[in-house]
């Protein structure tokens, strides 16, 4: 709120707001945000051009902590409601975010119609598999074997896997980061944004408080070992075989973004009545 | 919806399954589809399938959610349960009715718009899930009951009747299917009798979550040329009004092709599908390259048919959840009243 | 049998077949032909869910004067084959001098609409049509129905003539099927001709979905999210080449869930956004409406109502989405809720409801139903009405700036994205001024009131009810009963009966101010409603202190509320 007038070139510091997150210390969404605002900055765009888009949930709360125009709507909508944000207004830079609740599960038809229509917009997913602000229930991102009070003993199936059905759905650009490098989540985000087109972030950010054992991440990730591709096929035997912790570009594509077509004959509102007139 | 009631009487010739059931006997009312409609067919091999198999029809349930495809299952099996659900929620009523009685077969039949428009979440969950039942899609790619507007199976850069182009890309359900963990992955063409019939008829007896995506041509509304003599008339008639009323009686389409051979199949529209059936030699053990394959297959503009993934190791929820044997629509008070000991047991600990 | 050659002020004929049969297509030329001969009319459809294959009827009124409602009784049912068309027999009510016309080739007319007494007079329809080469039996029924009430012949060219501008053989063979049909009516010996038509006025021929649609770009929408659901689709379908040809946007979602959530996305970026839907779509949006309540993000929902609950008769009419629109919403959600009274009122009506929302920073719900939605009428002219987008937005760097600041009106300049110095997070977490979420009992107090205090801070003034009328006798109704109360009041003036007719717009917010005042004098009222349950005589008995005595007059749909209906009452209660 306080971003200088003129200032084409603002400081990470300048999108971030001074409210408060709800979130528990050593949540991984502290970093998505740093690298929020980093990306922001290299994009050396303005907050007031810039639109964060969420739903419901611990990561879902993100809008408010940056100084650009947010919208925290209701639970697995954001992509939505980005879309038709993006679509009336061409002119803004749209940024949806959310976790693997939100999105994956009750938002889980959006983000494939999402991918699917390939409207210029970047969705970050910050994926802890589990559902933290009800206090720890399983996601579709969640191990079948996990044990948890509404699901005792695991809820006993398979695994949702966001990269792979992505791409299936026709995402243009696929990234998985990590919270534990913000200048490189920071950098894949800067790389999203000015992709063409839907692109979707994967960023592992773990639960301290429900998952604790995913502190241990940070250990676990690594580069991914390959150059972005560009064919889907490939793309498809690399997700679909891959250890769930090579960070990096995975999939960059070429399908034109969705931008409805102006007509060709414009009228002015009275003249559209003129099919009635006997 | 029919009015028309089919004769009861049988001709005496009519073969007998293993239960001493005839066809007649899964058949449903008159259908008051478009005639040449593909999803007929469907009805027809569904029947065919469920003779062959000699399934008791009471041991059977068909669940629908809403549009053209989702009406069928009054077509067919009319001595079977049946439930005509909500808009895309096919998947979860039926994941509940398959939870309290197991011992039922359950057919879910579906369309594209149903299925991979509002309904598309819920299918990618009920393929994750591994829910137990042969999942029919009737894909035409587009909506016909409301008249005609795209579907999420449109492919891209096809025109729809008033000409607008469809820009989103299309969702491919088999893929989907495969990736969400399916267990059974099948598509055909509903012109494809000698296909169809024995898919069917294995999604019935798969013991996981069997998905078969049949291609379905609609007569009336995916019809972007507009060749006939009839047809020109008709549109010149309709020019007024803001709804269709009046369509061509159209044939249906059939093929019939052999293995590992190409076809291409012309459409109501003029437009032509080019379908490749699975070599015999094709391994349909291995989900990745069932993927690769159909992914490759796209690329050169064909549509592939046939078994594309079968999990050799397949589940169902039920193995999933660790759920007794006994179906729970049958568990009586005998079994589920814990006890006198447990209830003190119980109470002890709340002291 | 004798038939009074008296010509008439009102005829109505229905033609009905299997769907696929064409009989929409002929109706529609019908009532073209007969705007083309300067009479009004009204054009309702009547057809089974199928795609084809079912059964359809096309059911009109041609008067002299405007319909705004069908008649008691239809004078002529002409059928191309009698199919499924019994089903329809409650919708077509015939009496002792109404005249069937059927193809004895396709059998003989079912019982239920000879018991009335009707006249049976067979027409070889499609082997007449048979006979000229690419004709068809359609054109031929068209010729007839025309005949019978008397078209003349240059109309019905014309109107066969606009609707195949393709000219050629076809328009020959359709000209010479729609004379032979005239010919045919002529053999009957029975007539029903129309009163000299009117003097000619400024008139349109349109549906209240196209008239809805119109109203809303009127208005100032310019971004639409669609989902196709019966009796809505037309509505949508009308907008999306509109809206282009205006620089608007439409787009298709993939559910109803995302069309609300889009709208609400586009209207937060500063475009007046709506979406259209029935009943179950209706249900999937409330969760979002409660949204665009707390954010204060102005949207406008129209509900074309059908037959409920669930997928009910999705193609027939009813009045039972009043209470999900009235009370739906969780939590105390104060939003408008307006109603269309006529076919061209949806144009009105959305129009202002589309102004309303903007100026009041909040969603629309306009509830019209498949009557009006897929009514086809010969209209005067709308008055053009200067209701368009008027939302309060936010200075450029304004000092200070609160989204959610508690004005005296309760509604606070609203900062659009892409404005430098007022960025905010619209939210439905409650929030305090600044839009900072608060769970604090003061801040939820305070934004409570002020979405309470907005729609009662503008003067609604004299749109929120139709009011014609005077006598101790009242009539309240709303949307699509209104027509058939009106014309029960004309008929009860004419046995010098007189009393009020109040049609209620403005559902929400109620209005008990005006309605005391608009009742002065009244002893009884009679509450004219197309639901099960009474939705409206409980949210009149809810909203509003009423100072007389009231009866409920109600049923579902779809059978219409029909005008006999009400002027026996209205008799019967003047000679109480």
């Amino acid at each position: 709120m306080n971003a200088p007038a003129t200032a084409t070139n603002l400081k990470p510091q300048q999108f971030k707001s001074d409210v408060k997150p709800v979130w528990c210390p050593g949540c991984g969404d502290y970093t998505v945000l740093s690298s929020i605002t980093k990306a922001l900055a290299a994009l050396e765009v303005r907050p007031e051009n810039v639109a964060v888009v969420s739903g419901i949930g611990c990561s879902s709360r993100i809008p408010a902590y940056t100084t650009c125009y947010g919208f925290h709507g209701v639970h697995g909508r954001a992509l939505a409601a980005a879309t038709g944000l993006k679509v009336a207004r061409p002119d803004l830079t749209v940024i949806a975010a959310g976790g693997d609740g939100d999105g994956y599960s009750i938002g889980g038809n959006h983000f494939l119609h999402a991918c699917r229509r390939n409207v210029d917009l970047t969705y970050i997913v910050m994926d802890n598999r589990v559902y933290g602000m009800t206090k720890g229930q399983p996601s579709p991102t969640t191990e079948p074997d996990w044990d948890s009070k509404l699901s005792p003993h695991g809820t006993g199936l398979r695994e949702f896997h966001p990269l792979v059905i992505a791409l299936a759905s026709g995402a243009n650009f696929i990234a998985r980061a990590t919270s534990s490098d913000p200048n490189g989540t920071a950098d894949l985000i800067t790389q999203a944004v000015r992709h063409p087109g839907f692109s979707f972030i994967e960023v592992l950010s773990p639960c301290v408080t429900f998952r604790p054992e995913q502190r241990s991440w940070k250990d676990m990730v690594h580069p991914a070992p390959v150059e972005p591709t560009d064919d889907p096929a490939r793309a498809a035997r690399r997700l679909m075989t891959d250890d769930g912790f090579n960070i990096g570009v995975l999939f960059a594509g070429h399908r034109k973004p969705y931008r409805p077509e102006a007509s060709a004959s414009p009228k002015r509102v009275a003249e559209l009545e003129a099919e009635f007139v006997l | 919806m029919t009015y028309l009631a089919k004769p009861r009487l049988h001709h005496p010739t009519l073969p007998a399954n293993r239960l001493g059931y005839t066809r007649r006997d899964y058949e449903g009312k008159v259908s008051t589809l478009c005639a040449g409609c593909g999803h007929d067919s469907i009805s027809a091999a569904i029947i065919q399938a469920c003779w062959d198999l000699a399934i008791e029809p009471h041991r059977l349930a068909k669940l629908s959610g809403i549009g053209c495809s989702s009406k069928t299952p009054d077509y067919f099996l009319g001595q079977s349960h049946g439930f005509n659900t909500v808009h895309g929620r096919m998947p979860s009523v039926l994941t509940g009715a398959n939870l309290a009685n197991r011992d039922l077969i359950y057919l879910g039949v579906s369309g594209d718009g149903d299925s991979a428009s509002i309904g598309l979440g819920q299918f990618a969950h009920v393929m994750r899930r591994g829910v137990n039942m042969a999942y029919i899609l009737e894909n035409n790619g587009v909506y016909g009951l409301t008249k005609g507007q795209f579907s999420a199976t449109a492919d891209k850069g096809s025109k729809a009747k008033r000409g607008q182009v469809n820009a989103d890309a299309a969702i491919d359900t088999v893929s989907l299917a495969l990736l969400m963990g399916a267990t059974f992955v099948a598509r055909s063409f509903s012109g494809d009798k000698q296909q169809l019939v024995p898919l069917v008829k294995a999604a019935i007896a798969h013991p996981g979550a069997a998905f078969i995506d049949v291609i379905s041509p609609c007569v009336a509304f995916n019809n972007h040329a507009g060749s006939t003599k009839s047809y020109d008339y008709v549109r010149e008639h309709n020019a007024a009004v803001n709804r269709l009323d009046f369509w061509p009686n159209r044939e249906a389409i059939t093929v019939d092709y052999s293995e590992g051979g190409m076809i291409e199949v012309p459409q109501h529209d003029g437009s032509i599908i080019k379908l490749r059936k699975l070599d015999a030699s094709y391994d349909p053990s291995d989900r990745i390259n069932a993927v690769t394959h159909i992914a490759t297959a796209a690329a050169k503009g064909e549509v592939l048919t046939g078994l594309l993934y079968l999990a050799p190791d397949a589940e169902d929820l039920h193995a999933h959840l660790n759920t007794c044997e006994t179906a729970f629509n049958r568990l009586g008070e005998k079994e589920l009243c814990p006890g006198a000991g447990m209830l003190e047991r119980i109470n002890a600990s709340l002291r | 049998m004798t038939q009074a050659a008296k010509a008439m002020t009102s005829v109505s004929v229905a033609l009905a077949g299997s769907g696929g049969a064409g009989v929409m297509t002929a109706g529609n030329m019908l009532l073209e032909a007969a705007a083309q001969a300067g009479y009004y009319g009204l054009m309702t459809r009547s057809s089974g869910p199928q795609i084809r294959g079912g059964e359809a009827a096309a059911m009109l009124r041609i008067a002299t004067t405007p319909c705004d409602s069908v008649d008691d009784r239809y004078q002529v049912l002409a059928a191309v084959d009698w199919g499924n068309v019994a089903r329809f027999a409650a919708e077509l009510p015939l009496e002792a001098s109404s005249l069937v016309v059927g193809d004895p080739a396709q059998g003989e007319p079912p019982e239920v609409f000879l018991k009335s007494g009707a006249r049976y007079a067979p027409v070889t329809l499609k082997a007449t049509a048979k006979k000229i080469p690419g004709g068809w039996p359609n054109m031929v029924a068209l010729g007839l129905l025309g005949g019978l009430i008397g078209l003349p012949a240059a109309a019905l060219r014309a109107a066969v003539e606009k609707s195949m501008k393709k000219g050629g053989d076809a328009l020959a063979a359709s000209l010479a099927a729609v004379q032979a049909g005239v010919g045919e009516a002529a053999k009957i010996g029975v007539r029903y001709p129309l009163a000299p038509a009117p003097a000619r006025s400024s008139r349109w021929l349109v549906t209240g979905n196209q008239a809805a649609g119109y109203g809303a770009i009127r208005g100032g929408v310019r971004f639409v999210a669609a989902y196709p659901i019966t009796p809505a689709t037309e509505l949508l379908e009308w907008m999306a080449p509109a809206l282009a040809q205006v620089g608007g946007t439409l787009v298709q979602a993939e559910d109803e869930l995302a069309s609300i959530n889009m709208i609400l996305g586009a209207s937060y970026g500063g475009v007046p956004s709506l979406t259209a839907t029935s009943g179950p779509g209706l249900s999937l949006m409330i969760e979002a409406l409660g949204l665009g309540v707390a954010a204060e993000i102005p949207i406008v929902v129209v509900d074309v109502m059908r037959t409920g609950p669930s997928t009910g008769i999705a193609t027939k009419t009813e009045q039972a989405d009043l209470n999900i629109a009235m009370y739906g919403l969780h939590g105390d959600a104060p939003h408008l809720v307006l109603a269309p009274n006529s076919v061209a009122d949806c144009l009105l009506t959305t129009q202002w409801a589309t102004h309303l929302a903007e100026t009041l920073q909040v969603p629309a719900i306009v509830l019209s139903d498949q009557f009006f939605g897929q009514a086809r009428a010969v209209v005067e002219r709308p008055a053009d009405v200067s209701f368009a987008g008027a939302r309060q937005r936010a200075e450029p760097d304004a000092a200070d700036y609160q989204r959610y600041a508690l004005t005296p009106t309760g509604v606070s300049p609203m900062a659009i994205p892409g404005t430098p110095g007022i960025t905010y997070t619209a939210d439905g977490l409650e929030h305090g001024e600044r839009g900072t979420p608060s769970s604090a009992a003061a801040d939820h107090l305070a934004q409570m009131e002020k979405r309470a205090r907005k729609l009662d801070s503008i003067d609604y003034g004299e749109h929120w009810a139709e009011i014609e009328g005077e006598g101790e006798l009242a009539v309240i109704t709303w949307g699509s009963c209104t027509g058939a109360v009106r014309e029960a009041f004309a008929r009860a003036k004419a046995d010098g009966v007189s009393g009020r007719l109040l049609s209620l717009r403005l559902m929400s917010p109620a209005q008990p101010q005006r309605l005391r005042r608009a009742l002065q004098g009244v002893k009884r009222a009679l509450v004219v409603e197309q639901s099960f349950g009474g939705q409206f005589m409980r949210y009149l008995r809810g909203e509003y202190d009423l100072p007389c005595e009231l009866t409920s007059f109600r049923k579902p749909g779809p059978l219409p509320v029909r005008p006999d209906e009400i002027h026996r009452k209205i008799l019967e209660w003047s000679r109480a």
